[in-house]
This record gives structure tokens, sequence and C-alpha cells, in this order.
């Protein structure tokens, strides 16, 4: 995935949305992700990478919390991301 | 059990909650309990209430009392955020006043209302933190003997260990349910891209992708879409 900035972004998604990195990790986890929580946490400050899988299946998370809560707002999957304006 | 407001025995006080540690009473029946022990085990009073401090921090409320009347003098300390109950889980201390009480008039007029001519509320404390109060009320001037005064402090001792327990017991309870719900999903999505891989001859990756695209066109949760895929072929199964 070639967005450095991508890890930050859901990082600041995750917070508005009043999810821990426990709370996101778990959603994470019933997607099929692979990662632990310490490594999606340092993931998500950028301190280790994460790959485009992990990153979308991050998004899913996101994406799907926002719908729970009645938000329209969606993030960008690894492939609109890297498919530009 | 001695008649009531007998009290003066700390050690029966240790029994009774050392037995509820690891029963399967809720929150609410400990609560319940600890209030009735109270008014049976420490002598001279003749009402008590548990406040405990609301998840937001701040706020107080009061989980279970002897009585409506002993509910509305803790309710007035909480809405003015004067009163022995809002001092002794502020400062985390105890709190024994008479009544009336100069620094606190209004809860004075209310408490004298309600008959009650001494207070002692005792801060819930477990690891440094302070998470409530055991209010204890009094009809009678004087105060708390020192016997009861002394059950009073192994009842809010006990009663705080039994609480703090009970909350632990809660979470780990409610993480793992979340943990299990968790599995389950992941197992039905795991189904779900195996039957899509072998039908449509692609990878994992683009078995999720499939399930994603679906999810974000009818905003429904992935975990819905993967629920159908392995309906249909399971149905599909059913009808060969």
């Amino acid at each position: 995935m070639n967005d450095d900035g991508a890890p930050a972004r859901l990082d600041r998604e995750r917070l508005s949305l009043g999810m821990s990195v426990p709370q996101l990790w778990l959603e994470y986890f019933a997607l099929g992700g692979s990662m632990t929580p310490s490594q999606l946490g340092e993931a998500l400050s950028g301190a280790a990478g994460m790959g485009a899988y992990d990153h979308d299946l991050v998004v899913q998370a996101l994406n799907e919390r926002h719908l729970e809560v009645g938000n329209t707002h969606r993030l960008a999957y690894a492939d609109e991301l890297n498919a530009g304006p | 059990m001695k008649p009531p407001g007998d009290g003066g025995d700390a050690l029966n006080v240790g029994g009774e909650l050392a037995g509820l540690l690891l029963s399967e009473e809720t929150v609410d029946g400990l609560l319940e309990t600890i209030v009735t022990l109270a008014t049976k085990v420490v002598a001279g009073i003749d009402g008590a209430s548990v406040s405990l401090v609301m998840r937001d921090g701040r706020h107080l409320e009061t989980t279970d009392a002897s009585s409506a009347s002993v509910r509305a003098i803790d309710e007035s300390q909480y809405e003015t955020g004067e009163g022995p109950s809002v001092e002794a889980i502020r400062c985390s201390r105890e709190v024994n006043v008479a009544i009336p009480a100069r620094r606190w008039p209004r809860f004075s007029r209310e408490a004298a209302e309600g008959g009650i001519r001494s207070v002692f509320s005792l801060p819930l404390r477990v690891q440094g933190r302070t998470t409530g109060a055991l209010n204890l009320y009094s009809t009678g001037s004087g105060g708390l003997e020192v016997p009861a005064q002394e059950a009073a402090r192994v009842l809010a001792g006990q009663a705080a260990v039994v609480l703090a327990n009970a909350a632990t017991l809660k979470s780990a309870e409610l993480a793992n349910r979340h943990l299990r719900e968790a599995l389950a999903t992941r197992d039905v999505i795991g189904q779900a891209k195996g039957i899509l891989m072998e039908r449509q001859g692609i990878d994992a990756e683009r078995a999720f992708d499939v399930m994603r695209r679906a999810s974000q066109r009818s905003d429904r949760k992935l975990r819905d879409i993967a629920a159908e895929v392995v309906e249909r072929a399971a149905r599909r199964g059913d009808n060969r």
C-alpha cells in the first residue's frame, strides 16, 4: 500500500468513533484479521507497517461502526486510495 | 443472625461478606445485601445506603437504600454537592457528623426532616481508588458507639473488596462473551470465503474483497453478507 498517512487516518477515525484499540481489534479479528492487539496498536501508531489486506479489514471494522451509529461517512479501501482522485 | 441493630460483631460482618466473594450474586444483589447487613449488624443505626460513583467518574447514585427517605436524603446531597456521603467520596475519608451540621445547611434540613440525628459515611476504597460510600443514618443523638464504628469499618472494607471483585468478574464475563461472538463471526466469514474461493477460483483476499464490495453496495455488515453466502450454499447443497 503506497499511503504512509493511512494508519494515522485510521487511528484518528478510531478515536472519533470512541473505540479503544482492543475494541477495534475485536472487530478486526471477527472479520478475519490475524494481527495481535499489540501489533494492531503498533500499526495504527505507525511504529509498524500494515499491509493492504489488514488496512481493509480495519477500514471495514470502522465503516461498520459508522453504520451502527448512523453515520453516512465511510473510509476508503486500499484499492480506492491507490486509484487516487 | 443477631437481633436488628444489635451489631458490634465485626467478625460476623466479615464472615457474611467473605462468603459472597465467590457466589453468583450480581452487583445489585450484593449492594442490597450490604445495606441489609449494615442495618442488622451495626448497632444504633436506623437506615443505610450505598452511594456509588458512576462510570463518568463524576455523578453519584444511590444504588441501594434501606428506605425511600434515606434515598431522598442521599439524593439531596448529590443535587447540592454537599453532605457527608459526597465528602466521604470526594475526600476519601470517613465523615461522622451530628445533625444539624453547620457546614451543610440544606443537607441538615433534609436530614432533620427525616428524623436523622447523625450520619456516618465511610468511603468504599480498593487499591487506593474510592468507588463509593457506605452511609449509615441514626435517629439517636450522640452518634455511633466505638464498637459499632469498628463494625461499620469492617463492613465498608469488605464491601469495597466484594464490589471490586464483582465488577472485575462482570468485565471478564463480558470480554469473554464478546470474544466468543467474534470467534463465531470469524468462523462464518471464513466459511463464506472458502465457498467463494472454491466457486470463483480466487484467493482468500479476493474473496474478502467480493464480500466487502457487496457490503459497501448494500450498506450491510460483512458478517450478514457472509451468512447469506453460507446459507445459499447450504440450500444449494440440500437441493442436489
